[in-house]
């Protein structure tokens, strides 16, 4: 119990307030033992971050040269279909279908339209006139590069020749190797670990319009042709490699 | 640790928080017969209660617009971009009222060390300078010092743990009768401030804890967020690991003590529990180390989600639960407020209900989160505890109320102290400061953020 003398003498000055705090000499005694463990521990803990963690760590986030290496595998899809003269048809392919491996990710596709190969002169088509083709990937919402200036959305061609598209699906994606700034392999291939690209439908629109020699009658009349349309999905995987 | 369980809880102790914080400000605001330090200790809690809810609600919808990046959004900077948003911004800057008020409740609570008639206008004046310093500071430095900031607080080892020491060895070897009521209220504010450090004790004394620092370092790198200073995390880090795992061992060894001889109570019990999660988050440690390594040594692995949904649990509990709950049972078990009256009793009720359920519907969700337990039986137990808390409210607050002591008090049975007679306007001033560092803080952050500051 506080008797009133020194009640009445205290003046609430920090000394005082120190002293009563530490009035008691076995809790003081714990006290000088909690702050002694705080300093040796302290002391043990700051040089063991510096000499066993931190310049680890430091190295770990310096940036460094690495290669981008690719592994390209290429899946392909062939449909083929008879046309009508001045007919459009959209052809859909759905890209769930392409098994792309794990660990692998779409880079861009290429699609070659083949028209039907003249072999030969017959009777629908005597002076084996070459038809014209033309295709188009149609913009959908299949997640993809739409406006990459590199894409190749439409084509056409009266020539039997073949007509090629090409849509990129990946950001950045050439399917060439690259090198990256990165403190460590793992951020160097974040860039190319995203998931998402390449869901969807490509939808490729296909017209044709015949070629045919009216002079030689109703037999000659050409009408329909056979179009192959080959999508080549190019799917990739990365490796970085340091650079010395 | 991209989970759901991670920041599930951020929302709940947001308003639970603000809640209980402007309630406990009402409830303080009608009370008139304490001490002066009591009720400076009930507007210093409960501002500090207001500014975290604030500092949590922004801290949710920074976790919202997390939750919607894709993953072409965080490689074209959109996660860098929002650390340097207004909505960082804020949350730190309230981080840094936080900070600010507790450097001074250990000052004057429950054993004032400031005895003077100025008590009040000095702590309220360290607080705003503590605060008009630190605030832009933290912003220009890119948060790249928070251990050094959070060194702040420190105080609060220096202060309570001599105070918990002093009234343990006086109830034990002095038989000093009101002792305990000192000696368990500044064990409390002690888990109430460091409980979120406190549940790692065991790693932090032996050091493996550092493991996690070295990752962030990277990991931080690898978000395109500035990291922390050397200073900040070679000197002060190691120090907060040490100071929070020392005191924890000191409260664990005194409580044993005190249980030793004089039976085993609820300080002790939680006391245990922690030790017991201390001692598994160190097991957990070691069967994470690789995983934990691999940003320093190789490549950054993802986390084992049931580590994320323990880490979730035990932390996320802690630091959005427990303490709102400490915070509570101070201002209500130690006398700190006028509860007799019946506006005072209605306003309590509230309280204590609603820290009740949430923490049982909070606890619940957690618990779903890591157990699969189908939704119809979580429902039925809230549905249970709902009607056991609304059953047994009156017994609970009655029980809360009957066994109120007043630290104050009691130390004045056992130690001299100047008898103050402070003017109600103080408190108010003290309001109003804290009211304007909000504003302050926030239009700060807004500011910078529209000038374009750390923009990169």
């Amino acid at each position: 119990m506080v008797d009133n003398n020194s009640q009445e003498e205290f003046k609430g000055e920090l000394k005082e307030i120190l002293h009563e705090l530490f009035s008691l000499k076995e809790s003081n005694i714990a006290s000088a033992f909690f702050f002694s463990l705080i300093l040796i521990m302290s002391v043990i803990h700051t040089f063991d971050w510096q000499k066993n963690y931190y310049d680890d760590a430091i190295d770990a986030k310096t940036e460094k040269d690495w290669s981008i290496e690719f592994e390209i595998e290429t899946l392909t899809s062939e449909h083929t279909e008879v046309w009508q003269d001045e007919e459009i048809k959209v052809i859909d392919f759905f890209m769930e279908d392409f098994s792309v491996r794990e660990d692998y990710y779409i880079g861009a596709i290429f699609i070659t339209i083949v028209p039907e190969v003249g072999d030969g002169a017959d009777l629908t088509d005597p002076l084996v006139q070459c038809d014209a083709i033309a295709g188009d990937i149609e913009v959908n919402d299949l997640t993809a590069q739409w406006n990459y200036e590199g894409n190749n959305l439409s084509g056409q061609d009266s020539s039997c020749e073949n007509i090629y598209l090409d849509l990129q699906i990946y950001p950045e994606y050439s399917g060439n190797n690259k090198s990256s700034d990165a403190p460590n392999e793992f951020q160097a291939l974040m860039p190319w670990n995203l998931e998402g690209w390449g869901k969807g439908t490509l939808s490729i629109s296909v017209e044709l319009d015949v070629n045919s020699v009216d002079q030689l009658g109703p037999v000659s009349q050409d009408e329909d042709e056979e179009i192959t349309i080959i999508v080549e999905v190019h799917t990739f995987n990365t490796n970085a490699v340091l650079n010395n | 640790m991209a989970d759901d369980a991670v920041n599930a809880l951020i929302p709940v102790a947001a308003v639970v928080h603000i809640a209980l914080g402007v309630m406990a400000l009402m409830l303080v605001r009608r009370t008139v017969d304490r001490e002066w330090n009591e009720i400076y200790a009930g507007y210093v809690i409960s501002w500090m209660m207001i500014v975290l809810g604030l500092q949590y609600t922004f801290a949710t919808l920074l976790d919202l617009k997390i939750d919607n990046f894709t993953d072409q959004d965080i490689l074209n900077g959109a996660y860098t971009n929002l650390f340097s948003s207004s909505y960082k911004y804020s949350e730190q800057a309230l981080n840094s009222i936080f900070i600010g008020l507790s450097f001074i409740l250990p000052l004057i609570y429950p054993y004032p060390l400031l005895q003077k008639d100025n008590a009040i206008k000095v702590t309220t004046f360290l607080v705003v300078v503590i605060c008009i310093v630190i605030i832009p500071l933290d912003i220009f430095s890119d948060f790249s010092n928070r251990d050094m900031k959070g060194s702040i607080n420190w105080i609060c080892y220096l202060i309570w743990i001599p105070i918990y020491l002093r009234f343990l060895v006086g109830e034990m070897l002095y038989m000093e009768e009101n002792a305990r009521t000192v000696s368990s209220v500044a064990l409390l504010l002690i888990l109430s401030f460091k409980v979120q450090w406190m549940i790692f004790w065991l790693q932090n004394f032996i050091g493996i804890g550092k493991v996690y620092v070295a990752r962030w370092l990277v990991e931080d790198e690898l978000q395109g967020i500035v990291s922390q200073s050397e200073i900040s995390s070679s000197i002060f880090y190691p120090i907060s690991m040490s100071l929070s795992s020392v005191t924890f061992l000191i409260l664990l060894a005194g409580e044993l003590w005190r249980a030793y001889h004089k039976g085993i109570s609820g300080l002790t019990i939680s006391t245990l529990v922690l030790s017991v999660v201390g001692i598994i988050w160190f097991l957990s440690t070691l069967v994470v180390m690789d995983t934990a390594e691999s940003c320093v040594e190789s490549v950054c692995q993802s986390w084992n989600k049931s580590f994320v949904d323990w880490y979730a649990f035990t932390y996320q509990v802690s630091i959005y639960l427990i303490v709102p709950l400490i915070f509570m049972f101070i201002i209500l078990n130690y006398n700190i407020v006028d509860t007799e009256s019946q506006f005072s009793k209605v306003v309590t009720r509230i309280m204590v209900l609603l820290l009740l359920l949430v923490a049982t519907s909070s606890i619940i969700e957690m618990i779903q989160i890591v157990l699969p337990i189908p939704e119809m039986v979580t429902s039925a137990l809230f549905a249970a505890g709902v009607v056991l808390f609304i059953g047994w409210e009156e017994k609970i607050m009655k029980k809360m109320m009957s066994g109120s002591e007043s630290a104050v008090e009691s130390i004045k049975t056992m130690l001299p102290i100047n008898d103050l007679k402070i003017d109600d306007k103080q408190f108010q001033i003290f309001s109003i400061t804290v009211m304007c560092l909000v504003i302050y803080g926030i239009l700060l952050a807004v500011l910078f953020d529209s000038m374009g500051l750390n923009t990169r």
